[in-house]
C-alpha cells in the first residue's frame, strides 16, 4: 500500500515572472519505505517538501497521503491533520526555548489533549529508544546539537505519524552527530516502520535511505535504489549528483 | 562619509526602528513642556488659586521627569539589545570601542534633540487646548495665549541633560557583551529563568511588613515611609523572583498543564515574566500610584459631598467679640436679603466641657429650650421636659464617638466645673451642626453653670448664631458651583475673610456653600493635574508594554512558525498568544489595583477618609477599561504580525 502518493505534480509560482518550480512530479512511497530527495540547489527539493507537508498548494496535480488529500481539508482540520499524520524534523530542530526537552516532545499530544498517563508512557518508550532519557528535564540550551536534533525525532515520530518529513536534519550537525541521527532514522524505520521522506544535500545522510530520488530543475531525473552495502550505494549518489552536473561546488564537502 | 554622517545616516535609513523609540520620547517631552507652560503662566503664577495649582504642577513636573528618566533608560535599552548583531558587526571590523560609544552617543542626542524639538512644537501646537481644559477644570479664569520662553528652555534644558546621562549610561550597556555574544544576538536558545529562594523568600517578608506597617493600631508617619519603601521593594521582588516558583509549582501539576495549549503558553509566560519583571514592576508602582492619587481625590470628593449634606444649617457665626457682632450681621445678612433668601437666625449659648470616663469627651452643654429650637429647625422632634439633674445626649453618626458614649447611663462632667448627671435619653442624629456631641440640660440647671462659668476664660463659654435657610435644603447633592448658596456663601466668607484680616472684627462667620465650593476648587485641581498625570503613566505603561511585545515579536514568529507546520491551529496560536498578552496586560493592573484598595482601605479608616470601596471601584475600572483598549490593539497588531507566518 502506497503512504504518499504523489500524481502530476506541478508548481508555479506567479507575480512578475513566473517561474516553474516543479513540473509533472509523480512519486509513490510505500508503506514502510525510507525514501531520500535529492537534487541540486534551486532544484525544487523543497517545493516538493512544501506541498507534501501541506504548507504550500500545488498549481495542479494531487498529494494523496495515506489515501487522503489534505488540500481538500479546511484550515482547521489541516492543522489536525499535520499533528495526527505527518511528523516533521527541520535542520533547525524548531525546538521551543522556553519548554524542556521532555515537554518538547509531548507538545503534539497535549495540543491533542491526549490523558496524562498516555503521554508519560510514549515519552519513556521513545526517550528510551532515542536513548536521550537523561536529557528530558534539560533545557534546549543545555544540551548539543544531536540531542536536540533526536529531540525532535522524538517530538515528530511521538504522535505515530503515517509519514515522517525531515528536512537537511543534518544539517547543522558535526558528523558524529550526524551519524547519530541518520542511525536513529533508520532505527526508527526499521523498528516502528515508520515511512520516511527525507530531503538532503548530504549523499551520507541519504545513503541511509531506501531509495534516492534524484529530482533536476523541477523535474524527475533518476532514481537510484541501495543493495546491501551502504558504502557502495554512497558512491553511487556521489556519481549520480556529479552526473546530474551541477558544479562540483554544489555538492557539500564529503564526510566519512 | 565622515563618522557624523554614518550616525545620522543610521538613524535616518532605522527610522522604522528608532520611530517608537523616538515617539515616546516626544510625548513625555509634550507633556512635560506643557506643565512647563502652566507652572509659568503668568495668570498662574500671579494669583492665589493659581499658586496652588503651581505647586502641584511642579509635584507633577518631577514625577514625569523621573519618570520619563526611566521611560528612556528603559526603552533604550531594550532597543540597543535588538541592535546587538549590528554592533558585533563594527566591532569586528574593526571599529574601537571609543568610536563605538561615540557613535551610540551622537546617535541617541540626534534623535533626543530631535523629539525634543517635536516634543516642544507638539506641546506648542495644543497649548491653547491644554489651557482651556484646564480653564474649564480648575474655574481659574481666563488663560490666555502666552509665548513660553521660559519653559522652552527648563524643557530643553532639563530632557537634553537627561538623554546625555542616558547615552552615558548605556555605553555600559553595551561594553559588558563579548563579540561573540553580540554576533549571535538574541538568536541563541535563552536561558531559564534563575531564582533565588532567599530573595524570593525576602520578598514576601518585604510585602508581609508592608501589610503589617499599615495596620491601623501603629500608624505613624515613620511605619508609612516603611510601608511605601517595602511594598515597592516587595513588588519588585514579586515579579523578580516569587512569580517564578509560583509558575514552577503550577507546571508541576501537570495533569492540569499538560492539556492544550497551557504547556505552550504558561512556560512562555514564566520567560516574559521574568524577562518584564522590571517593566511588569514598574507599571505596578506606576498604577498603584496613579490608582490611589485617583482614588484619594475621588474619596475627598465623597466626603466634601457628605459634609455639605450632614450640615443642617446654611451658616453659622461664632461670637468671639461681642461689639463686632451687630455690624458683622448687618453686612452678611444683606447677602441673603439683596438675593430675597428668607432665612430663621437661631442663637445660641454653649459651655464647653469634659466628660469623664471615655475617650474624645469633650462636649458642649447647650439648654433644652435653645436645643429645641435647633431641632426644630432640623425638622427633628423635640426633647420633653427635663428634670433638674438629667441630662440628653445629642450626637450624630457622622462624628466617630466611641461606642460607649452612646451607652452612657450617667455622664460625669470633670472639667472646668465638675457635676453630674442622669442621662435621660440618647439622641442620635444624621447630620451635626457642632465638632462635638451636646449635652442638653434644662434652662434652670444651665443658667446655674452660666453663673459658676462667668468667672472662667472666656473661651468655655461661645455664642453661636445658626442661619436656616428653607429654601436650601442640604438634603440636595451634586450641586454646581454657580448654585444661588455656593455663590453668596462665598462672598459671605470672603467678605468676612476681609473683615478679620482688616481687623474690624473678630468674630467667625462659616457657610455651608463657600466651604462646599472651596473645597471643591481644590479637589477640582488636584484631580486635574492628577487625572493628567494618571493619564500619563497609563499610556506609557502601554507603550512599555508595547516596546517589549514587539522586541520579542521576531522570536515568538519563528516559534509560531515552526509549530504551525507542527500541527498548531490557528486557533490554537490564538488562544496561547492571547492569553500571554492578556497576562502581561492585566497582571500588573490587577495588582496594583489590588494593592491599593488594601493601602487605601487601611488608610482611609485612619485619616477618616470614610468609605473607600466605592472610589477604588471607580478608579480601577476606570484603569481596568483603558487598559482593556489598548490590550485590544496591541493584540490586534501583534496577531496580525503572527497570523502572516501561520502555513
Amino acid at each position: 500500500m502506497d503512504m504518499l502518493q504523489i500524481k502530476g505534480l506541478s508548481k508555479v509560482y506567479g507575480g512578475g515572472v513566473t517561474t516553474r518550480a516543479l513540473s509533472d512530479i509523480d512519486l509513490r512511497i510505500a508503506k514502510g519505505e525510507f525514501v531520500g530527495i535529492m537534487g541540486p540547489s534551486g532544484s525544487g527539493k523543497t517545493t516538493l517538501l512544501n506541498m507534501v507537508s501541506t504548507i504550500d498548494v500545488p498549481s495542479s496535480g494531487e498529494v494523496l497521503i495515506n489515501g487522503s488529500n489534505p488540500y481538500l481539508l479546511k484550515k482547521k482540520d489541516l492543522a489536525i491533520f499535520r499533528r495526527r499524520q505527518l511528523g516533521f524534523v527541520f535542520q533547525d530542530f524548531n525546538l521551543v526555548d522556553t519548554l524542556t526537552i521532555g515537554e518538547n516532545i509531548v507538545l503534539p499530544l497535549t495540543l491533542d489533549k491526549r490523558p496524562i498517563r498516555e503521554m508519560d508512557a510514549k515519552l519513556a518508550a521513545i526517550a528510551e529508544r532515542l536513548g536521550i532519557t537523561s536529557i528530558l528535564k534539560k533545557r534546549v540550551y543545555e544540551v548539543s546539537g544531536g540531542q536536540r536534533q533526536r529531540a525532535a525525532i522524538a517530538r515528530a515520530i511521538i504522535s505515530s505519524p503515517s509519514l515522517l518529513l525531515a528536512d537537511e536534519p543534518t544539517g547543522a550537525l558535526d558528523s558524529n552527530s550526524s551519524r547519530i541521527v541518520m542511525e536513529t532514522l533508520e532505527g526508527i524505520n526499521n523498528s516502528e516502520g515508520t515511512t520516511m521522506m527525507l530531503v538532503s544535500h548530504d549523499p551520507l545522510a541519504a545513503s541511509y535511505c531506501h531509495r534516492v530520488v534524484f529530482i533536476k530543475d523541477g523535474q524527475f531525473s533518476s532514481e537510484i535504489r541501495r543493495g546491501d552495502s551502504r558504502q557502495a550505494f554512497f558512491q553511487k549518489i556521489i556519481d549520480m549528483l556529479s552526473f546530474l552536473g551541477g558544479n562540483a561546488n554544489e555538492l557539500s564537502s564529503i564526510r566519512v | 562619509m565622515s563618522f557624523l554622517q554614518f550616525a545620522f545616516n543610521n538613524v535616518r535609513r532605522n527610522a522604522r526602528a528608532y520611530f517608537a523609540y523616538f515617539l515616546s520620547s516626544a510625548f513625555m517631552v509634550m507633556i512635560f513642556f506643557t506643565y512647563a507652560m502652566f507652572i509659568y503662566h503668568p495668570v498662574i503664577s500671579h494669583t492665589e488659586i493659581g499658586r496652588m495649582v503651581g505647586i502641584g504642577m511642579v509635584i507633577a513636573e518631577y514625577i514625569i521627569f523621573v519618570f520619563s528618566f526611566l521611560f528612556v533608560i528603559y526603552s533604550i535599552s531594550t532597543f540597543l539589545k535588538a541592535r546587538n548583531k549590528e554592533f558585533g558587526i563594527l566591532t569586528i571590523l574593526g571599529t574601537s570601542s571609543g568610536q563605538l560609544n561615540k557613535l551610540v552617543l551622537l546617535e541617541n542626542m540626534l534623535i533626543g534633540a530631535f523629539s525634543i524639538v517635536v516634543g516642544i512644537l507638539c506641546g506648542m501646537v495644543l497649548s491653547k487646548l491644554f489651557l482651556m481644559l484646564c480653564e474649564s477644570v480648575v474655574q481659574i479664569g481666563h488663560l490666555p495665549f502666552y509665548w513660553p520662553v521660559k519653559a522652552m528652555l527648563l524643557t530643553s534644558g532639563a530632557f537634553l541633560g537627561l538623554f546625555l546621562v542616558i547615552s552615558l549610561f548605556t555605553l555600559i550597556f553595551i561594553r559588558r557583551n563579548r563579540v561573540l555574544e553580540l554576533l549571535q544576538g538574541s538568536s541563541k536558545p535563552k536561558k531559564e529563568p534563575k531564582v533565588s529562594i532567599l530573595l524570593a523568600l525576602i520578598g514576601v517578608v518585604l510585602l508581609g511588613i508592608a501589610v503589617f506597617a499599615l495596620l491601623p493600631s501603629k500608624l505613624t508617619e515613620n511605619s508609612l515611609m516603611v510601608a511605601a519603601f517595602t511594598g515597592i521593594l516587595g513588588t519588585y521582588f514579586f515579579y523578580t523572583q516569587i512569580t517564578v516558583p509560583l509558575l514552577r509549582m503550577i507546571k508541576r501539576n501537570r495533569r492540569w498543564v499538560w492539556r492544550g495549549t497551557r504547556l505552550l503558553w504558561i512556560s512562555e509566560m514564566s520567560y516574559k515574566i521574568k524577562d518584564n519583571a522590571r517593566m511588569l514592576f514598574m507599571v505596578t508602582v506606576v498604577t498603584a500610584l496613579a490608582c490611589m492619587s485617583v482614588g484619594i481625590v475621588l474619596a475627598e470628593n465623597i466626603q466634601i459631598n457628605d459634609k455639605f449634606t450632614r450640615n443642617p444649617f446654611a451658616a453659622s457665626y461664632s461670637v468671639y467679640k461681642d461689639k463686632d457682632v451687630e455690624n458683622d450681621l448687618r453686612i452678611y445678612e444683606a447677602e441673603f436679603k439683596k438675593a430675597g433668601i428668607s432665612f430663621e437666625k437661631i442663637k445660641t449659648h454653649s459651655l464647653s466641657t469634659y466628660v469623664e470616663g471615655v475617650q474624645k469627651g469633650s462636649s458642649e452643654i447647650i439648654s433644652l429650650d435653645e436645643m429645641n429650637r435647633l431641632l426644630e429647625a432640623m425638622n427633628l422632634q423635640p426633647i420633653g421636659a427635663l428634670a433638674s439633674g438629667e441630662a440628653v445626649l445629642v450626637y450624630s453618626k457622622a462624628q466617630d464617638l466611641p461606642e460607649e458614649y452612646k451607652t452612657l447611663k450617667k455622664v460625669s462632667l470633670s472639667e472646668p466645673v465638675k457635676s453630674e448627671f442622669k442621662v435621660a435619653s440618647h439622641l442620635q442624629t444624621d447630620q451635626y451642626f457642632l465638632y462635638d456631641p451636646v449635652i442638653v440640660v434644662n434652662g434652670e440647671t444651665f443658667k446655674k453653670f452660666q453663673k459658676e462659668y462667668s468667672s472662667l476664660k472666656s473661651y468655655t463659654r461661645s455664642t453661636r448664631y445658626f442661619y436656616h435657610v428653607p429654601a436650601w435644603p442640604s438634603s440636595r447633592g451634586g450641586l454646581s458651583l454657580t448654585d444661588p448658596e455656593m455663590v453668596i456663601g462665598s462672598k459671605i466668607d470672603s467678605l468676612n475673610s476681609e473683615r478679620m484680616q482688616s481687623g474690624q472684627s473678630e468674630n467667625f462667620m462659616s457657610t455651608r456653600g463657600g466651604e462646599y465650593a472651596q473645597n471643591k476648587e481644590v479637589t477640582s485641581l488636584i484631580s486635574f493635574v492628577g487625572v493628567f498625570i494618571a493619564a500619563i503613566f497609563s499610556i506609557s505603561s502601554a507603550s512599555f508594554l508595547y516596546f517589549r511585545l514587539f522586541s520579542d515579536l521576531n522570536q515568538d514568529r519563528k516559534i509560531v512558525h515552526s509549530l504551525s507546520k507542527v500541527g498548531l491551529s490557528m486557533n490554537e496560536m490564538n488562544r496561547s498568544v492571547t492569553l500571554q498578552i492578556a497576562v502581561l496586560f492585566f497582571v500588573p493592573v490587577v495588582i496594583a489595583i489590588l494593592q491599593t484598595l488594601l493601602v487605601l482601605s487601611l488608610l482611609g479608616s485612619r485619616f477618616g477618609l470614610g468609605e473607600m470601596m466605592t472610589p477604588v471601584a471607580l478608579t480601577g475600572a476606570a484603569f481596568l477599561g483603558v487598559q482593556c483598549i489598548y490590550y485590544w490593539i496591541v493584540r490586534s497588531r501583534y496577531m496580525f504580525q503572527l497570523r502572516k507566518v501561520m502555513v
